[in-house]
């Protein structure tokens, strides 16, 4: 399980940029989403995601407004940019590459060779 | 428990969460946004069944360590009280040596005066003197650190432009006040010692170019 959490720790900016490009957000519903796709297998830290939210947002790959709520605490959403989409389809593009590579390597390539 | 009552509890919490970070806008600002997503959280376990004190540690335990969190916030702060303050020291102890040399100097020219010497050679000790004690001034005019945001916001913007504008006035006005005293005492020593009245007056138009040139230089270094 360890070895799983520290490997998709790795991704994380991947994750959230995947999430935001269907939709803008806000943290808690994004790591919802985590836990639901992935059937409550994995769930991130709230800090973790903060972390990468200033990380993303410092890189100019998302933006952040605020919501406009009236009760509680207002929230935060975060749009993807433009720089943000293209970073995506890199991320994914060095994701297909890096799995075709691992596979190759751990099972023998049998499939591919 | 009222709901009202449990969300006044998760803010306590994540105000003790943050308890030792700086209070700046940035701070402020991710305080709100995690509490926003706790009380979203605490709801959801709520809405699940599960009880207040249940829905209440479920909710703060999914935080996590935010140690890391706070010390990438601080990174952003390079505003240094301590060091300002040493270095506000080192300025203030500059200036009152310059100005200890200033008086310093006219002592030489009454007590050559005095012991019947050659006041000519005290005229010179006096100016060299001056002209360190102004190149001291200016050293650390130079070299005092500049104001630096502390956080993205309108005051701190305003605060640095105020610095900068008033910091470049008290400049410029220090260095005329020092300069000009400095022109007329070489136009007397070149003319009383020298003897070159009919020339000497050209001290003032150069005088002049060379102020402008300074003021130049300080435009320049701006941009």
């Amino acid at each position: 399980m360890s070895i799983t959490s520290d490997m998709i720790r790795g991704h994380t900016d991947t994750i959230i940029l995947s999430h935001l490009i269907e939709s803008d957000s806000y943290g808690y519903e994004i790591n919802k989403a985590i836990q639901k796709k992935s059937n409550n297998e994995y769930e991130l830290k709230e800090a973790t995601l903060y972390s990468a939210f200033r990380r993303l947002e410092q890189g100019l790959l998302i933006r952040s407004y605020w919501g406009d709520e009236t009760t509680g605490a207002r929230r935060r959403y975060y749009s993807i940019t433009t720089l943000g989409k293209a970073a995506l389809e890199n991320n994914k593009h060095e994701w297909d590459k890096a799995k075709d590579l691992i596979e190759k390597l751990i099972n023998g390539g049998i499939k591919n060779a | 428990m009222g709901v009202l009552k449990m969300h006044d509890k998760l803010r306590t919490h994540v105000e003790e969460l943050f308890y030792s970070a700086p209070k700046t806008r940035k701070v402020n600002e991710l305080k709100e946004e995690i509490l926003a997503n706790l009380i979203d959280r605490y709801n959801d376990f709520i809405d699940a069944g599960k009880s207040e004190i249940e829905a209440f540690n479920n909710a703060i335990s999914g935080i996590g360590d935010v140690e890391e969190l706070i010390s990438t916030l601080n990174e952003n702060n390079v505003f240094d009280y301590e060091k300002m303050e040493k270095e506000r020291h080192k300025f203030a102890f500059m200036i009152s040596i310059s100005v200890a040399l200033y008086v310093i100097s006219v002592t030489f020219v009454i007590l050559f005066d005095t012991l019947g010497l050659n006041t000519n050679i005290a005229a010179c000790i006096m100016l060299l003197i001056d002209a360190f004690a102004t190149g001291l001034i200016i050293y650390s005019m130079m070299t005092r650190p500049k104001y630096v945001k502390k956080d993205d916001t309108m005051v701190e913007d305003f605060k640095e432009w105020k610095h900068q504008t008033s910091d470049k006035e008290i400049m410029i006005k220090s260095i005329k006040s020092i300069y000009w005293p400095i022109v007329i005492s070489l136009y007397l020593l070149l003319s009383f010692v020298f003897g070159l009245w009919a020339y000497s007056w050209i001290i003032f138009i150069i005088g002049i170019a060379i102020l402008n040139i300074i003021k130049l230089i300080f435009e320049l270094k701006e941009n």
